[in-house]
């Protein structure tokens, strides 16, 4: 049932610096995506932001704390409040992220590593179909950024990912930044973590500066894109097509303008690429 | 569900969140970069980001408690682990964590500890069930945490003046007012609102007063803002009584135990009158 929605062509990820002005001045933005948990709160003034910027752009969700690969049971509290903002934010799709986040009832609030195995791909396949079925709608499953590799594993990364979104026919979200940070930390060739995916389930890119600490890369989402990203990106929308791009920036927060700058050098690369 | 993966996650969130070391066998090594220190990633993460949480949740409690805010914070991330899926709620114990935490041994002079340490009498102290030192910061936590859940309190459909105009000298009596989820009271001795309000216009941090009885704060939502006010001790019993569910007969008779007979019907009036433009009560379905 693998059914990728068109592009939504370039946008920007949603946060609370801006939501005012993007009330007030309406930026030229395809679409904007929101962090589904901070709009999972019982009332007050985000859900009134979102209810206006709904009202202009189109919106996708994605979450951080669905923790997918938990082996503790799937948080029915969470699923509901997740159904209740996507009824009221009718968004073109939802994602979170291939990673646990807690378990036993304790939670990191951190994205966690996966043992690359066929027992996690079994227990992930079987809590996204509940997930996608709960939901009516096809999820997609973004890659993560690692830092320590297990003993066990048994297949590259590109393998696990490809493995589950086939066998649970959900739909991926790249993030080109966690391709080349998980490459420059574990020693692989991101360009042949990018062939080896899927054309036909790709739907979204994700876009994000990393800290460099000299012998390894963190995902800190606190610095513009860097040059390696940008061109790893370039060889994606060459292979790819055309597929719905955003940028995420977390900390250090600059003005909503130099977001849309970088938002549209993203955009230029795509042009001359495709 | 294998015992493998579930394992796997056990040792590696008991490293994360207690230190525990049963993951390092199951992590590669390298030359490049040491098993030890990729694992360090996770851990150190983990609390940084947590921390940061609570400096936003806390700001004000943050600057009373200085350059040992973080070592606060970190004794906090410890002893309470979240147990939510959402990050929002983490700092729902903060308040508790200091009544029960000594700072001896603590360096930061921002706590003003020489200045309150010796006035609470022993009541109190067994009252609050906490130590002396510790009792300002929790009264700011315990007000920045009520300030944040009534930010985010569901919407309600307010009562206002017009829904009540056609009550009549018969029904009136048996009204009864309904505060809406935002609205809390909130026990004290230091004046924090004042402390709140200088470090929320970034004006100099004023010198910590306090009371030497319990002081109430209200605290609602109106609009899309949290407000505050002390209430005075015939508010108080007011509240009470409001909370109680009582209907305007029973709350003027409630009353008329802290009023004379005259100003009993004026000051319900007068006070439900001002909370109502203040957007507290909801409407009844």
């Amino acid at each position: 049932m693998t059914t990728p929605l068109p592009s939504l062509g370039f946008g920007l990820g949603l946060r609370v610096p801006h939501y005012d002005y993007v009330i007030e001045h309406q930026p030229a933005v395809d679409w904007f995506e929101i962090i589904s948990e901070n709009f999972m709160v019982p009332g007050g003034k985000p859900l009134w932001t979102l209810d206006k910027i709904r009202e202009n752009y189109p919106i996708v969700m994605h979450g951080v704390s669905l923790s997918i690969g938990s082996t503790d049971p799937l948080n029915q509290d969470y699923l509901k409040q997740l159904k209740q903002l996507a009824d009221r934010a009718q968004p073109a799709w939802f994602s979170d992220h291939l990673c646990w986040t807690g378990v036993q009832g304790k939670n990191t609030h951190d994205l966690m590593p996966l043992p690359y195995t066929e027992e996690a791909i079994a227990h992930i396949v079987e809590r996204i179909a509940r997930v996608q079925d709960y939901m009516g709608r096809q999820m997609l499953i973004e890659n993560v950024s690692s830092y320590v590799t297990y003993t066990h594993s048994a297949m590259t990364e590109w393998a696990f990912l490809t493995e589950i979104a086939a066998r649970a026919d959900c739909l991926l979200l790249l993030d080109i930044n966690n391709i080349y940070v998980s490459s420059f930390n574990h020693h692989f060739n991101p360009k042949e973590y990018l062939y080896n995916v899927p054309k036909d389930r790709v739907q979204q890119f994700h876009l994000a500066g990393h800290s460099n600490m000299g012998t390894h890369l963190i995902d800190t989402h606190d610095h513009p894109v860097v040059d390696s990203v940008w061109d790893l990106y370039r060889l994606a929308v060459a292979h790819f097509g055309e597929v719905s791009t955003m940028i995420e920036r977390d900390d250090d927060i600059p003005e909503f303008s130099v977001l849309y700058e970088e938002l549209m050098k993203a955009k230029d690369l795509a042009c001359q690429t495709t | 569900m294998s015992d493998n993966l579930a394992k796997t996650e056990l040792d590696f969130r008991d490293w994360v969140i207690a230190g525990k070391t049963d993951i390092h066998p199951t992590i590669v090594d390298s030359k490049q970069v040491s098993r030890d220190l990729r694992l360090d990633i996770y851990r150190e993460g983990y609390s940084l980001r947590l921390i940061e949480v609570l400096e936003n949740d806390f700001p004000v409690t943050k600057v009373l408690c200085g350059d040992d805010f973080e070592t606060l914070a970190r004794d906090y991330i410890d002893a309470h682990p979240s147990t939510s899926f959402s990050v929002q709620n983490f700092g729902k114990n903060f308040s508790g964590f200091f009544r029960n935490r000594s700072l001896n041994g603590l360096n930061n002079a921002a706590l003003r500890t020489a200045l309150y340490s010796d006035w609470i009498p022993e009541q109190v102290r067994d009252d609050m069930g906490c130590e002396t030192q510790s009792l300002l910061p929790a009264e700011m936590a315990a007000f920045e945490w009520a300030m944040e859940t009534a930010f985010l309190a569901p919407d309600q459909t307010i009562l206002t003046v017009e829904d009540l105009q056609h009550l009549t000298e018969t029904t009136w009596p048996e009204v009864v007012f309904h505060f809406t989820d935002s609205v809390q009271c909130l026990a004290h001795y230091h004046h924090i609102g004042e402390l709140w309000l200088a470090v929320d216009s970034e004006a100099a941090l004023p010198d910590v007063t306090r009371s030497e009885t319990l002081q109430q704060t209200l605290i609602w939502r109106q609009g899309f803002d949290a407000h505050f006010a002390v209430l005075s001790d015939k508010e108080v019993a007011l509240y009470e009584c409001l909370c109680a569910k009582q209907s305007f007969a029973e709350l003027c008779e409630s009353m008329a135990e802290h009023l004379s007979e005259s100003d009993v019907v004026p000051f319900v009036a007068s006070r439900i009158q001002a909370w109502l433009a203040e957007r507290m009560f909801v409407k009844s379905q």
